[in-house]
């Protein structure tokens, strides 16, 4: 080992570093073949599980015939034709397997006075309102329908509603604590005015958000360099010390002897930069603004759909996420072209409604995909039990026109992706969190019926038990 | 859709055929009643449906579907069409009334309901009534009532007793459907019910409801259904006993029909026949469809679950010899869809009613 | 000594305690209060298809026996106010007696869970008491199969009603234009009781009674009790006196029983001259009741203390056994307590032929008790019903 230095030499941790990286690819090679070694023979932990089927959906649109997979300690460590059982494991088998279905757009799990309050903004939290234990029967029914994962939001009725979380149906466990911001430009009833004004009090409290971010960035720019300033300072004034000291003795020497005061030599330092006031709110929407998190706006209507993408052209580094957005077709080539997917919540309503002919109804999933556009299916945050009927909305889909790997990819993959979860779930590779359905069948068939449901590696429903 | 046509009508020796007699040839043919009949001619004449074989049928003009034939479905419950005018306000019983003057065949919602492949509709009188009146079978796509009379609706639940008009009790309400049954003339609906010549159909909520009516309908030898029951499976013995069957509302969305899953597979369980409403009030026919889906996924089989919008539909409604199923002497009412009926992926290619084409999918382009 | 043998025999014979069908059953209790007056000690009791078969003290305890400190009949809450609410009251009339509360009872309510797990066995449910004249009460078993029939025990004949502000609360005047039925008479109290005095004079000079009539009618002559709702003195007075006064006229003798009787303490000789029996509302928190009645522990006591026949009920809400501490409390003995909740109810409603005491022949509606009952530590850990078990104490 280096002998010890009382100040760390600068270019160790560097090479320590580099040092470590080799170690650690080293062993991960190592572990990788032992644990190949070990898929044939090996001890097997207690929560080993084998699942087994017919046809193995890897992702939307790409499947392979007799596959198994080892499950250990809630991931997919293994994938193949003949997999053997390690010893002690459980065998679950099946005619398909297929990524868990995630609601992109549900309060399933969550406490329904704060799903539906107005009192809610951009910093609260869905993390706080989980009500596992108030719901646990509909979280039961979304488990044995295979509906594992959702991602909720609080504050309904307010305007901006706050930081949303993905969760596991089974004990509404956050797998993603702050998953997207959400907001809301629906309020019907409202003359055109009004509903512009929305759009623009969103447009401005963005604005106003990416302000405090670029304010709190220069500030920490502007400190920086400020203890820079500091720093370099020190060093000289500590370089000079001894010839300034001198100097100085003289001075007060000489002073002293002309009996006068000695005018000490102030040096001007900067003050330091103040920071910006912290606001909680405007640091959480600048998350949005900036990227780091996706921003679901649910917005149905033409008139607020396109002031929205107007107004929002500017953030260039923001991800929108449009939900509901039943005349979003009018747009679709320009959310096509901007990327911006759609969170598409049909529902079965009367033949001539209100909307009319004018509604697409089930048929705006299999339009808007038509255009290039991607589509999730929600269940739309309405009622908790709402999720249940998922892969139903998705089956529907398909029967107005929605292609079906489209369909799954709009109930697994998709909102996997959207939301920053595409190296966990969302698809059947190895590596990634063992989130799984066994079905007995197609997963949107409606003669099919789970048999197994694996969340996060456990068995949480079974068939028959 | 393919559409040829093989085989122009050559009238053979002796033989004639009928102008309007052709054939429909499919890959599944759905009878209804749970059976499928694979690679199957549906021969029709006359609006009515003469035969179902694997044969080949002669001198007649066949037409080729590429798609499952499956019969039209029967919409328990429809309201629209009505325009609220199967709810006679001032008074809450109305017996004698016919509620085929409630039917407005010119209602533009009338065409969506056709398109999603429903071609026999009951048209009840609304749930405020304790008895509103007769039901009426109609064909919403001929525009035409098929029957009526048909069955007698009674409100027994809570929604039929009034706040601010008798009979606001439980107790008023039965002494009072008492007295009109005891007070029925010979051929009135309500002696027709006493006699278990017309159906009824008692709507009922909740699990003390339905048992009062099933005692009350054992009691007066009603026969017919219940409406509602979601809890059914908590008076599955009760229910099989009266012999009556059940029809499960919708709600506004198929997510809450939980309580209805279990009923429904208790229900088929017990061999109850049970039928789903479209009600296109609140959520049509693809509700109805999801509402069955949600149970095939809890284990209900698909022949069940077709003939609950079917079959055991028509039946609940007194029109199960004419309705409902695809065999021979029955109205030739079918829906052509790409997939199985019940099958939500499915979708509807055409629809025949009383044996003429009255919905081409094709014809109203990519909106469907 | 030889009865002991002879039923330990017989019990022996019989099989073990488990039942096949759920209603026989063996209890061993250190002390059994029959409500009668009569206390056993280490008794055995017989339950067979549900009902009491036999009753031996001084025996040990078999081996398959349920076993508990103390075993008293299951109550009888004689207001036990569990119907439909406003579907239970037929309001398009303020005067229905052919309404009959079975019509609004929910079995699937879970207050009978509730009630049957704290040892009340059998309640008497009336019609919601909105209307002057309400219909007729009905005692209904807290436990057991779920249908009205099974669960009906048949009593006296009960026409329930209610005197007081209560019945005139939804109506409204009845000049100007009516706009529903609750634009009627009565809108006070005297109005109130003009109901009940109109509906049993015409009744009685009615020269062809209908049906209801005819109802009122053997409520006049005592052959149909009357169970009034008052809970005021005023209110009391105005039952009394209107029974004294359909005597006067000889239109007959009713059979008065008071419900909710929170003030009948201040006035108790009219209660006695008359020979009303009262049932008394849960004790008030804060010391007055509905109507504005006032009531303490003690009520209890003064009605004893007069002589004058009492039950205790506890609406629904309070549970009947803390109603029962808190009349000892006020100054009943146990056994005093004990009778107002189990075999007087019983008596007043007619149903003591099948339920209110321990004693062979009635039905198997026991409590087991984990101490002396009635006491602030002890509570029921084990209700039969019928012979079923409700609540179950293993």
């Amino acid at each position: 080992m280096r002998s010890h230095s009382s100040r760390p030499n600068r270019r160790s941790p560097l090479r320590r570093l580099r040092n470590l990286g080799i170690a650690l690819t080293a062993g991960a090679g190592l572990a990788a073949t032992s644990l190949a070694v070990q898929d044939e023979a090996g001890a097997a932990a207690s929560s080993d599980l084998i699942l087994r089927a017919n046809k193995v959906i890897v992702s939307p649109g790409k499947s392979v015939d007799n596959m198994s997979l080892l499950v250990r300690d809630g991931r997919i460590v293994a994938m193949g034709k003949d997999l053997a059982a390690p010893e002690g494991a459980e065998t679950i088998e099946g005619e398909v397997i297929c990524a868990a279905f995630i609601d992109p757009w549900s309060v399933a799990g969550v406490d329904p006075s704060s799903a539906r309050s107005d009192r809610v903004d951009t910093a609260s939290r869905a993390t706080d309102a989980l009500d596992p234990f108030g719901q646990d029967e509909v979280l039961a029914d979304l488990v044995e329908s295979g509906v594992l994962m959702m991602r909720v939001e609080i504050g309904r009725a307010a305007s901006v509603s706050g930081v949303g979380a993905v969760i596991r149906a089974d004990g509404a466990e956050p797998v993603l604590a702050d998953a997207a911001l959400s907001a809301r430009l629906d309020s019907p009833g409202l003359d055109p005015v009004s509903r512009v004004g929305q759009v623009d009090r969103l447009a401005s409290a963005l604005a106003g958000a990416k302000k405090y971010a670029d304010d709190v960035a220069a500030y920490e720019r502007d400190l920086k360099s400020w203890e820079e300033e500091i720093a370099k300072k020190e060093e000289e004034l500590n370089e000079d010390f001894k010839k300034a000291k001198k100097a100085r003795d003289k001075k007060v020497k000489e002073a002293e002897e002309e009996g006068e005061e000695l005018k000490e030599k102030k040096y001007k330092e900067d003050k330091r930069p103040r920071p910006p006031k912290f606001d909680a709110k405007k640091a959480s929407l600048a998350r949005a603004v900036g990227g780091e998190v996706p921003m679901v706006i649910h917005v149905e209507q033409a008139l607020e759909l396109r002031e929205l993408l107007r107004v929002t052209r500017p953030f260039t580094r923001m991800r929108m996420v449009i939900a509901g957005g039943r005349s979003a077709l009018l747009f679709a080539d320009e959310l096509a072209e901007r990327g911006i997917p759609v969170i598409v919540t049909p529902k079965p309503s009367s033949p001539g409604g209100d909307v009319g002919e004018m509604d697409p109804g089930f048929a705006l999933a299999g339009e808007l995909s038509a255009r290039g556009v991607e589509v999730l299916i929600g269940s739309g945050a309405t009622s908790p039990v709402a999720s249940r009927d998922l892969p139903l909305l998705a089956a529907a889909a398909v029967g107005h026109g929605l292609d079906q790997d489209a369909a799954l990819h709009a109930i697994t993959a998709g909102p996997a992706r959207v939301f920053d979860l595409q190296s966990k779930v969302g698809t059947v590779r190895r590596g990634l969190h063992a989130d799984l359905l066994v079905l007995s069948g197609d997963p949107l068939s409606s003669s099919t019926r789970v048999l197994a449901s694996i969340s996060g590696g456990k068995v949480v429903h079974q068939a028959g038990n | 859709m393919l559409i040829s046509c093989l085989i122009a009508a050559a009238p053979l020796l002796g033989a004639t055929a009928a102008e309007d007699a052709y054939a429909l040839r499919a890959s599944h043919v759905h009878v209804g009643d749970g059976q499928v009949v694979l690679d199957a001619f549906v021969v029709i004449e006359d609006g009515t449906v003469k035969s179902v074989s694997n044969s080949a049928p002669r001198g007649v003009r066949v037409v080729e579907v590429d798609g499952h034939i499956a019969p039209g479905f029967i919409g328990l419950r429809e309201t629209i069409g009505a325009g609220g005018e199967n709810e006679e306000r001032t008074r809450k019983s109305t017996p004698n009334a016919d509620l085929s003057f409630a039917f407005d065949p010119t209602s533009p919602s009338w065409r969506g309901l056709v398109a999603e492949g429903v071609t026999t509709v009951l048209m009840p009188a609304g749930s405020s009534q304790i008895a509103g009146g007769q039901a009426a079978i109609v064909s919403p796509a001929a525009g035409k009532v098929l029957k009526r009379n048909a069955v007698v609706t009674l409100g027994l639940s809570r929604s039929s007793l009034g706040s601010s008009t008798a009979p606001t009790s439980y107790a008023g309400l039965y002494a009072h459907l008492g007295e009109q049954f005891a007070a029925a003339q010979a051929g009135s609906p309500l002696a027709a019910a006493k006699a278990g010549e017309v159906p009824v159909m008692m709507r009922a909520v909740t699990r003390s409801e339905v048992a009062r009516a099933l005692d009350f309908a054992v009691a007066h030898g009603l026969k017919g259904a219940l409406l509602g029951a979601p809890e059914a499976d908590e008076l599955v013995d009760e229910i099989k006993a009266s012999g009556l069957g059940v029809v499960f509302e919708s709600k506004a969305a198929p997510a809450s029909s939980k309580d209805v899953v279990k009923s429904a597979l208790a229900l088929a369980k017990a061999e109850v026949p049970f039928a789903f409403t479209s009600d296109a009030a609140s959520q049509g026919p693809l509700g109805m469809r999801m509402q069955a889906a949600a149970c095939m996924r809890a284990g209900l089989d698909a022949g069940a679950a077709l003939r609950a919008m079917t079959g055991d539909a028509a039946r609940i409604a007194g029109v199960g010899e004419t309705h409902g199923t695809i065999a021979p002497g029955r109205a030739a009412d079918l829906v052509v869809w790409s997939g199985p009926p019940t099958d939500l992926t499915s979708r509807v290619h055409s629809v025949y009613a009383g044996g003429n084409l009255v919905h081409s999918a094709h014809a109203h382009g990519a909106h469907q | 000594m030889l009865t002991s043998l002879i039923l330990s025999a017989a019990v022996a014979a019989s099989g073990s305690s488990v039942p096949a069908d759920g209603t026989s059953w063996t209890i061993h209790a250190d002390k059994v209060y029959t409500s009668t007056g009569k206390v056993h000690e280490s008794a055995l009791i017989v339950v067979e298809g549900g009902k009491i078969r036999a009753i031996t003290p001084g025996v040990e305890a078999t081996r398959d026996a349920l076993h508990a400190p103390v075993v008293t009949a299951g109550m009888v809450d004689a207001s036990a106010r569990l119907n439909s609410g406003t579907s239970s009251v037929e309001q398009s009339s303020e005067v229905t007696p052919l309404v009959s509360a079975e019509f609004g009872l929910d079995l699937y309510s879970p207050g009978w869970g509730r009630l049957a797990r704290s040892g009340v066995t059998s309640a008497f449910i009336t019609p919601l008491n909105q209307n002057c004249i309400g219909g007729m009460g009905t005692v209904v078993k807290t436990a057991g199969d779920r249908s009205v029939k099974a669960r009906t025990v048949e009593g006296a004949p009960m026409l329930c009603g209610a005197i007081g502000s209560q019945p005139s609360q939804r109506n409204s005047s009845a000049f100007g234009r009516p706009t529903s039925f609750f634009n009627r008479r009565p809108t006070t109290r005297m109005g109130v009781e003009w109901e009940w005095r109109k509906s049993f004079f015409e009744a009685a000079q009615a020269k062809e009674p209908d049906d209801s009539q005819k109802v009122l009618l053997d409520a006049l002559a005592g052959k149909v009790g009357v169970f009034v709702q008052a809970w005021a003195t005023q209110d009391i007075r105005t039952a009394v006196f209107l029974k004294e006064e359909m005597a006067r006229e000889g239109f007959g003798e009713m059979r008065l029983v008071i419900d909710a009787g929170a003030e009948a303490w201040r006035e108790p000789a009219m209660l006695v001259r008359t020979n009303t029996a009262v049932i008394l509302p849960p004790v008030p928190a804060q010391g007055r009741t509905t109507d504005g009645a006032l009531m303490s522990v003690e009520c209890a006591r003064v009605l004893r203390d007069n002589g004058i026949s009492f039950a205790l009920s506890g609406h629904g809400g309070s549970p009947l056994d803390i109603q029962a501490g808190l009349a000892m409390r006020g100054g009943l003995t146990r056994e005093q307590a004990l009778r107002a909740v189990t075999l007087t109810p019983a008596q007043l409603l007619g149903v003591d032929g099948r339920v209110g005491s321990v004693e062979a022949g009635k039905d198997a509606d026991l409590i087991l008790w984990n101490g002396e009952p009635f006491e602030a530590t002890t509570r029921p850990v084990g209700v039969l019903v019928g012979g079923h078990l409700a609540l179950d104490p293993r």
